[in-house]
C-alpha cells in the first residue's frame, strides 16, 4: 500500500512519472480513502491532459484565455486583407482566399497556422529572411509576400494565389505517362534550385507544396510555402513532433534523415534534395517508400530509426511488389501493368536512390543536377546516378544509336517524340525481335495502346484536338499486323471529331485584325487591319474577293450593312467613311462626328448609326447625309451598339466602372446600371434583352438588361478578354484574348462547349456566321481562321411526345415508343408518332418492356418488386392469357419468339412458353435477385445474372445449366451475348463491364471501367463495337477486339438507364430510362480511310496543331497550315469527312 | 541612478519595505505606456503586454546591468503591475458592456478604441484564481504571474524567483493545471 499521506502535488507530479495506461491504478492506491483528493488528483490530471493551456504562451493583451481563439471566416478582415473563401485546409493551416484592398487590388491566398506557436518569433524568423526570399525571382516559385499575426494571435503568410493540384494529383488525375512527369519534375528541380542558389532552403518539399497550374495551355509545376517550413519549424523533439492533439508536425515520408534526427539547425540544400526524391518516387510508384501510415504508426523512435537507417526499396521492385494496386497505378501512368516497372528499372532506380542517400555527401550536390541526370535519362544518356562502368557506357551508347535501327523496323517515320519513348523499349525489342515477331508485336502494341488511353484522356479533359494529335500519332505506333488496334483508332478518331470545333480556313493578313464580321449570308468574312485597310474574302477558301479599302488612317471600327452592299469604317482620322461593297469605292463624303465611339448599320440597311461621346446620330447609309441626332447623353463612352428588331441598343458607360443598356431610339435607360469594373469588351445580345462584359482577368458577366442582374454565374475565360461575340440566336458565346485561344460557351448555362480554338497570337476579334454554325477569329499577328463549330450534344433531341413517354424499344421497322394518357397506353411509331395497334390499359406505371422479335406482342411489368409479367398482343390492345412470373426483374423473348426468360427477385429465373404461358423450368440456381437474362443469338442457350455475383449458362433444349455457375468480383446487373455468340459481356454493380469467352469463360483482357453501376450492356449489331450504360450519366463505347474506349462517352440524362441498345441498322445508339427519358445517338461513324500520312495530315488541317517534339502541342501557322491543307487534297480528304474545297 | 533602481538596491541591501514603493512606480509607468500605446496603434493592432513591461523597465531601470535578484523585483512587481492595469481594464470592459457603472472615470482621456480593451471575463477570472492560489502557495503564483503577465521565460522566471530551473518547471505544471481547475470549478459554482 502506497503511503496515503502524501500531498496533492506530489501525487499529481508522482502519477506523471508513471506511464499513462497505469496512472489511473497509482492515483487510486496513492490516494486512500481520500476521496476528495482522489477527485482533485484526477481532475488536475485530465485537465493537464486536455491541453488548451492558455498560460502556454506569455500574455498577447486580447488574446482570450481558456477558450480556443475564434475561427477567421469568410467576410473578416486581416489587417490589409479581407478573408474571401476557405480554399484549403490541412492539419497545420487554413487557407483563405483573400482580396487586398491597398496598395493594390487584387487576390490572394492567406494561409494561417493554424496550431498554437509562439507567433513572435515565427514572424521574427520570417522577417529575418524576408531580404533573402524577397531576391527570389522565379516564375515557377509562388512568392511569400507578406506575414503578420491575426487579432487571435495566429501567424499568417500572404501569397499568390495558385491555382491547380498537387502534382502527384495532377498527373494522376490527368494519367501523365512517365515522361511527362519526368518533364514536370525537371521544371520543379530547376525552381528549386533557383531557390537554392539565393540562400533559400525550402524545407517542406512534399506533392502538396508543388502545385502544377496551367500556363498557356501547358502543365507548370510552382512551388509555394518558400519560407514558411523555416519560419514555423520548431525545434523538433518528441514534444513538438508528436504535438497537443497527437499530430506530427510536417510530413515524416517526406522527412530527411537529419530532420528526423532532430537536428533542425543542420539542414542545408541537400535536404531539399532529399525531399524531391522522395517525390521523384512517388511521381513513379504512387507511393513513398516509407509509407505515410507506417510512419504515424511506428511511434517517435521507430520512426527515426525507419527514416535514418532502413534502405528504401527501389522503385521498380516497389511496383513489382505493389500486386493489385499497380493496376492502378498503371492506369494513372497511362501504360500498363506489365510495362511500368520495365521502365523504372535502371537508370530512374539508380537516380533516385542516389538522391535518398543517408548520407548527404552521397547524394547529388544540387537540384540541377538531379535534374540534368533525370534529362540525361529521358535522351538515353548514360546517367550520372550510377556507378559508371564501362560496360554499362557502352550498352547505352550502343542503344542510342540501336533506336533507330530498331525504330526502322517498326514505324514508319519516327517523330521525335516516339524515337525518346521508342529507346526505352529498344533494348527489350532488340533482344526479342531476332528471338519473336510476337514479343515485338506485343510491345509496340502496348505502347500504342498507352497513347490511345492518354489520347483519350486528353479528350476527355476538353483538350480534343491534342487528343487527336495523339491518336493520329499512335497510328503510327500501332505495329502493322495489329489491324484490330488500327481500326479501334481509326474510329475513335472519327467518333472525336464530332466534338472539335474544327478549322476549314487559315488566312495571313498584314497587319494585326481589328475587326472581323460575317455578312448576311455568310459567304463572305469582312476582315479589317489596324493599318486601315479593309477587305471582303470569301469564308470557305479566304480567297479575296476584292481589293482592298483603304481608309486612309488606322481603323478603330469597322461594320457590314446587312445586306451586305455597304462597308462603313471610321479610324483616327475620326471620319465615319462609306464604302460600296462591290467595288471598295468609298461613296458620299465622309461623314464628321467627332467624338465617334462605335458605328452599326440599321436593320433595314437604310441608316448608319454613328454613337459618340456627345450622343447619337443617324446618317443616310447610301448617301451619308445626316438624318439628325438621336438622344444624347453625357457619358464616358458607349460600349457597345447593336440594331436587335426592337430598335437600337447601346450600353454607356455612366460612371466608373458602371454601365446601363438604353433604348436608343427613346433615349430611355432599360434596366439599371450594373458594376463591372475593369472592363473589356462589352456585347449586346442580339434580342437586345442581354449584354455581356468582360474583364482583364478573364470572366465574362452576362447581364439581364431590365433587372441589371446576372442571367448567369460569371463564365472564367481566363486570362485577359480581348474579343466577344453572342450567336446570333443569342445561345452561346465565343470569347477569346491573350491566352492565345477562343472559347465557345452556352450562353444559358456558362459551361464550355468543345475545346479551345487555340491560337499563335493574342484574339482580337470574333464573329459568329449569320446561321450559328462557324466562327471566325482574327488575331494580333494578322491570322485570321474559321472554325465549323460543333453542336452541343451530336445528337438529336430526346425523343419527346405530348403525351407521358414512358418507354422505348426497338421493333423490327424502328423505334417505337409507349406513351401513356390516363392509364391508357399506346406504342408508336417514334419518327411519326403515329399509333401502332390499338390503345389498352395497364394497372399501374410500366417498369420495363420487351417486344416480340416480329414486333407482335409486347411484354410489361410494373414497378416495384410485388407484380406479374403481361403480355400484350399489339396489333388489337388484348392482354394475352394472365399475368404471369410474380416479382419479375427483367424479361426477354428467345429470337424466334416461341420462348419468354425472366428474372426474378425471388433469386429464381424462369422460362415460359410465349404461345400458352405455361412455365416450362425453374432454376433456382442463384441466391439474390436474377437481374440479368439473355439468351444466346441462335437461340441454343440463355444466361443469367444474379445480384449474388454469379451467372449461369443453360442449355435451352434440356433446360440444364452448363458447367458451373461463374463467381464474380461484383453484383451482375446486365449481361448480353455477342452476335456470333462467342462471348458474352456482364455488367456489374461495382461499375465494371467485362468481356468473356463463352467456350473458356476467361475474361478477356482488363475490366473496363463506368464510375456508378453500369445497368446496361450491349454489342453492335457486328459485334465490333461494346455499349455500356451506367448511372454515372454517361455510357461508354469500346472496341470489342482490343478493348479500347471509341471516342466520346455519350453523356445522357437517363437517371436509371434500363435500355441501351443499338438501332436494328447500327447507325443510331437508344439510351432510355423508365421515366420517360429516351435519347438517341449516333453511333459512331466508320473507321477513317486511308493511310498514316494522310489521317495525321487531316488531323493537323482540322486541328490546326502538331504535336512537338515533347509531346505538347505546336499551333500551325498560316503558311504550314495552307501547304498541309493543300497536302491533304493531293491525298484526299478521309471520305466522309470532306473539307470544303480549297 | 532612476528612483526605481534606487529601490532596487535598496532591496538588495535588505530594506523589505522598499518592495511596497516599487508596485506604484511601475503601475504607474506601465498603466501610462498601456494608455498611450492604445491611443497610438492602429485599430486591429495588438497590444502586446510583454513589450509594455520590457518598455517600462527600460524607461524605470534603465540600461544598467542589475543583477537577477534585483531584476526579479522588478520583474515581480512589473507583473503584479500589468495583472492590475489588465485586470482593471477588463473590469471597466465588463462593466461598460454591461451599461451600467457610467459613473466610473476611464483610466485616462484617450479615446480608447473599444476593440482595442483587451480581455474579459477569463482575465478576472485568472485574477481570482491567483489570488487565492497566492495565499496557498506563493511561490507558484508569482511564478505563474512573471511567466504570463511579464513574459519572463521559465528559465528567467526560474532566476528571479532564485530555484532550480526543474523546480520551476515542476510548478510550472502543477500550477497551471491547479489553476485551470479553479477557473472552471468558480465558473460551474457561478452557473449553478
Amino acid at each position: 500500500m502506497i503511503n496515503s499521506s502524501k500531498s496533492e502535488e506530489e501525487i499529481y507530479h508522482a502519477a506523471l512519472e508513471e506511464p499513462p495506461d497505469r496512472r489511473s491504478g497509482y492515483v487510486r492506491a496513492a490516494c486512500g480513502d481520500d476521496l476528495e483528493l482522489l477527485e482533485r488528483v484526477e481532475s488536475l490530471l485530465k485537465i493537464r491532459e486536455d491541453g488548451n493551456n492558455f498560460l502556454e504562451s506569455p500574455l498577447f493583451a486580447d488574446q482570450p484565455l481558456m477558450s480556443t481563439p475564434p475561427e477567421e471566416k469568410p467576410g473578416d478582415t486581416i489587417d490589409k486583407y479581407r478573408l474571401l473563401e476557405k480554399i484549403g485546409e490541412g492539419g497545420m493551416a487554413v487557407v483563405y482566399m483573400a482580396e487586398q484592398e491597398r496598395p493594390m487590388r487584387r487576390k490572394v491566398a492567406l494561409k494561417i497556422i493554424k496550431l498554437g506557436m509562439d507567433t513572435k518569433s515565427v514572424i521574427a524568423r520570417f522577417e529575418a529572411e524576408r531580404q533573402a526570399l524577397a531576391m527570389m525571382d522565379h516564375p515557377n516559385i509562388a512568392k511569400v509576400l507578406d506575414a503578420g499575426a491575426t487579432e487571435t494571435g495566429r501567424p499568417y503568410f500572404v501569397m499568390d494565389i495558385v491555382p491547380g493540384l498537387p502534382i502527384t494529383e495532377y498527373c494522376d488525375k490527368n494519367r501523365l505517362s512517365i515522361k511527362e512527369r519526368l518533364r514536370l519534375f525537371i521544371l520543379t528541380c530547376n525552381s528549386i534550385q533557383h531557390a537554392h542558389q539565393k540562400g533559400i532552403i525550402h524545407r517542406d518539399i512534399k506533392p502538396s507544396n508543388i502545385i502544377v497550374t496551367m500556363h498557356d495551355g501547358e502543365p507548370v509545376p510552382k512551388v509555394i510555402d518558400f519560407g514558411i517550413a523555416k519560419a514555423t519549424s520548431q525545434r523538433l523533439t518528441e514534444k513538438t513532433l508528436f504535438t497537443r492533439h497527437g499530430q506530427i508536425i510536417g510530413t515524416p515520408a517526406y522527412m530527411s534523415p537529419e530532420q528526423a534526427e532532430l537536428s533542425d539547425w543542420d539542414v542545408d540544400t541537400r535536404t531539399d534534395i532529399y525531399s524531391l526524391g522522395i517525390l521523384l518516387y512517388e511521381l513513379l510508384t504512387g507511393t513513398t517508400p516509407f509509407g505515410e501510415e507506417q510512419l504515424r504508426e511506428a511511434g517517435y523512435l521507430q520512426m527515426q530509426r525507419i527514416i535514418c537507417e532502413e534502405e528504401p526499396t527501389k522503385p521498380s521492385t516497389k511496383l513489382s511488389t505493389l500486386g493489385e494496386a499497380l493496376t492502378d497505378v498503371a492506369k494513372w501512368h497511362s501504360s500498363s501493368p506489365e510495362l511500368m516497372p520495365k521502365l523504372v528499372r535502371g537508370d530512374l532506380d539508380w537516380i533516385v536512390m542516389k538522391t535518398l542517400e543517408k548520407d548527404r555527401t552521397r547524394r547529388y550536390d544540387t537540384a540541377s543536377a538531379l535534374a540534368a541526370d533525370v534529362h540525361r535519362h529521358l535522351n538515353s544518356e548514360p546517367v550520372e546516378a550510377a556507378a559508371p562502368s564501362i560496360s554499362y557506357k557502352l550498352r547505352k551508347f550502343a542503344r542510342r544509336h540501336r533506336v533507330f535501327v530498331v525504330a526502322g523496323l517498326f514505324v514508319v517515320a519516327a517523330l521525335m517524340v516516339v524515337a525518346v519513348v521508342s529507346a526505352m523499349y529498344a533494348r527489350e525489342v532488340s533482344i526479342h525481335a531476332r528471338e519473336s515477331e510476337n514479343a515485338r508485336q506485343e510491345i509496340t502494341g502496348l505502347l500504342a495502346g498507352s497513347y490511345v488511353d492518354r489520347a483519350q484522356a486528353l479528350c476527355e479533359q476538353g483538350e480534343v484536338g491534342r487528343g487527336m494529335l495523339w491518336l493520329a500519332d499512335s497510328l503510327k505506333t500501332a505495329p502493322e499486323g495489329s489491324s484490330n488496334l488500327g481500326r479501334a483508332i481509326r474510329t475513335s478518331l472519327a467518333a472525336w471529331h464530332r466534338q472539335l470545333h474544327s478549322l476549314t480556313t487559315v488566312v495571313q493578313y498584314p497587319d494585326p485584325i481589328t475587326a472581323v464580321t460575317f455578312n448576311s449570308d455568310g459567304s463572305r468574312i469582312l476582315v479589317v487591319c489596324q493599318d486601315g485597310t479593309a477587305r471582303l474574302c470569301d469564308s470557305v477558301t479566304g480567297k479575296a474577293i476584292s481589293r482592298p479599302l483603304n481608309h486612309g488612317s488606322l481603323i478603330w471600327d469597322a461594320a457590314i450593312s446587312p445586306d451586305g452592299t455597304r462597308i462603313a469604317t471610321w479610324g483616327t482620322d475620326r471620319l465615319v467613311r462609306l464604302w460600296e461593297a462591290s467595288t471598295m469605292e468609298q461613296v458620299a463624303e465622309p461623314i464628321q462626328h467627332q467624338e465617334c465611339w462605335r458605328i452599326v448599320f440599321s436593320l433595314d440597311n437604310a441608316r448608319l448609326i454613328t454613337a459618340g461621346r456627345d450622343g447619337f446620330r443617324f446618317w443616310d447609309a447610301g448617301t451619308g447625309k445626316s438624318l439628325g441626332k438621336a438622344f444624347r447623353y453625357e457619358s464616358e463612352g458607349v460600349r457597345a451598339i447593336t440594331c436587335c428588331a426592337d430598335g437600337v441598343r447601346a450600353v454607356i458607360k455612366v460612371a466608373q466602372g458602371k454601365h446601363q443598356m438604353f433604348d436608343v431610339d427613346r433615349g430611355e435607360p432599360i434596366g439599371p446600371p450594373v458594376k463591372h469594373v475593369n472592363l473589356g469588351t462589352v456585347v449586346i445580345s442580339p434580342d437586345g434583352m442581354r449584354f455581356a462584359t468582360c474583364d482583364g482577368e478573364g470572366l465574362i458577366r452576362v447581364w439581364e438588361a431590365a433587372t441589371g442582374g446576372e442571367a448567369l454565374d460569371p463564365i472564367v475565360h481566363g486570362g485577359g478578354i480581348s474579343a466577344l461575340a453572342f450567336s446570333p440566336d443569342g445561345s452561346r458565346i465565343v470569347s477569346g484574348g491573350l491566352t492565345r485561344m477562343a472559347l465557345l460557351w452556352d450562353a444559358a448555362t456558362g459551361e464550355p462547349i468543345g475545346a479551345p480554338m487555340r491560337q499563335r497570337n493574342t484574339v482580337r476579334a470574333v464573329a459568329f456566321s449569320p446561321d450559328g454554325t462557324r466562327a471566325v477569329t482574327g488575331n494580333q499577328d494578322g491570322v485570321v481562321r474559321i472554325w465549323d463549330l460543333i453542336k452541343r450534344k451530336y445528337v438529336g433531341e430526346p425523343v419527346r411526345h405530348q403525351d407521358e413517354l414512358v418507354a422505348a424499344a426497338y421493333g423490327p421497322e424502328g423505334l417505337r415508343i409507349l406513351t401513356e394518357t390516363d392509364g391508357v397506353v399506346q406504342v408508336r411509331d417514334a419518327a411519326t408518332g403515329k399509333p401502332i395497334g390499338k390503345p389498352f390499359s395497364h394497372p399501374g406505371k410500366i417498369w420495363r418492356i420487351a417486344f416480340s422479335p416480329d414486333g407482335s406482342r409486347l411484354l410489361t411489368r410494373k414497378k416495384g418488386s410485388a407484380d406479374f409479367i403481361r403480355l400484350w398482343d399489339v396489333e388489337t390492345g388484348e392482354q394475352v392469357g394472365r399475368p404471369f412470373n410474380k416479382s419479375p426483374t427483367r424479361m426477354t423473348f428467345s429470337p424466334d419468339g416461341s420462348r419468354i426468360l425472366a428474372g426474378g427477385h425471388d433469386a429464381v429465373a424462369r422460362v415460359w412458353d410465349a404461345a400458352t404461358l405455361k412455365c416450362l423450368g425453374e432454376f433456382h440456381q442463384h441466391r439474390s435477385s436474377v437481374f440479368a437474362v439473355d439468351f444466346s443469338p441462335d437461340g441454343s442457350q440463355f444466361l443469367t445474372g444474379s445480384f449474388d455475383g454469379t451467372t449461369q449458362l443453360w442449355d435451352s433444349a434440356t433446360l440444364e445449366p452448363i458447367g458451373k455457375p461463374l463467381v464474380h468480383q461484383s453484383e451482375v446487373k446486365d449481361v448480353a451475348f455477342s452476335p456470333d455468340g462467342t462471348k458474352i459481356l456482364i455488367g456489374f454493380a461495382d461499375g465494371t463491364v467485362r468481356l468473356r469467352d463463352l467456350k473458356t469463360l476467361k475474361p478477356i483482357g482488363t475490366p473496363l471501367q463506368h464510375l456508378k453501376i453500369v445497368c446496361a450492356v450491349a454489342f453492335s449489331l457486328d459485334g465490333s463495337q461494346l455499349l455500356a450504360c451506367s448511372i454515372d450519366q454517361t455510357a461508354r463505347l469500346w472496341d470489342a477486339a482490343t478493348l479500347k474506349p471509341i471516342g466520346p462517352p455519350l453523356e445522357h440524362d437517363c437517371w436509371w438507364p434500363t435500355l441501351a441498345s443499338f438501332s436494328p441498322d447500327g447507325s443510331e445508339i437508344l439510351l432510355a430510362d423508365p421515366h420517360g427519358t429516351a435519347e438517341i445517338w449516333q453511333a459512331p461513324p466508320g473507321p477513317l480511310k486511308g493511310d498514316y500520312e494522310r489521317i495525321v495530315c487531316w488531323v493537323h488541317v482540322v486541328t490546326g496543331m502538331e504535336l512537338d517534339s515533347t509531346g505538347g502541342i505546336n499551333v500551325l501557322d498560316a503558311p504550314t497550315w495552307q501547304q498541309r491543307r493543300r497536302r491533304l487534297n493531293e491525298l484526299g480528304s478521309p471520305p466522309g469527312l470532306t473539307l470544303s474545297e480549297f | 541612478m532612476t528612483d526605481v533602481t534606487r529601490i532596487l538596491n535598496a532591496i538588495e541591501q535588505g530594506d523589505a519595505r522598499a518592495a511596497d514603493d516599487l508596485l506604484p512606480l511601475v503601475y504607474e509607468q506601465l498603466r501610462l505606456l498601456a494608455a498611450q500605446k492604445m491611443a497610438q496603434e492602429k485599430p486591429g493592432q495588438t497590444l502586446q503586454a510583454t513589450a509594455l513591461v520590457h518598455e517600462a523597465y527600460i524607461r524605470l531601470v534603465g540600461l544598467e546591468k542589475q543583477s537577477w535578484a534585483s531584476k526579479g523585483h522588478f520583474f515581480m512587481a512589473a507583473a503584479e503591475a500589468m495583472k492590475r492595469v489588465l485586470v482593471d481594464y477588463a473590469r471597466q470592459k465588463k462593466s461598460l458592456k454591461r451599461g451600467g457603472d457610467h459613473e466610473r472615470v476611464p483610466l485616462d482621456d484617450a479615446n480608447t478604441p473599444e476593440n482595442n480593451l483587451p480581455l474579459s471575463d477569463d482575465l478576472i477570472d485568472l485574477d481570482e484564481a491567483l489570488e487565492k492560489l497566492s495565499k496557498a502557495d506563493r511561490a507558484k503564483a508569482d511564478l505563474v504571474k512573471l511567466r504570463y503577465f511579464a513574459g519572463l521565460t521559465g528559465e528567467q522566471a526560474a532566476k528571479a524567483l532564485g530555484i532550480s530551473h526543474a523546480t520551476a518547471e515542476r510548478y510550472w505544471d502543477y500550477a497551471s493545471s491547479w489553476l485551470r481547475l479553479e477557473i472552471v470549478r468558480n465558473r460551474q459554482k457561478r452557473s449553478c
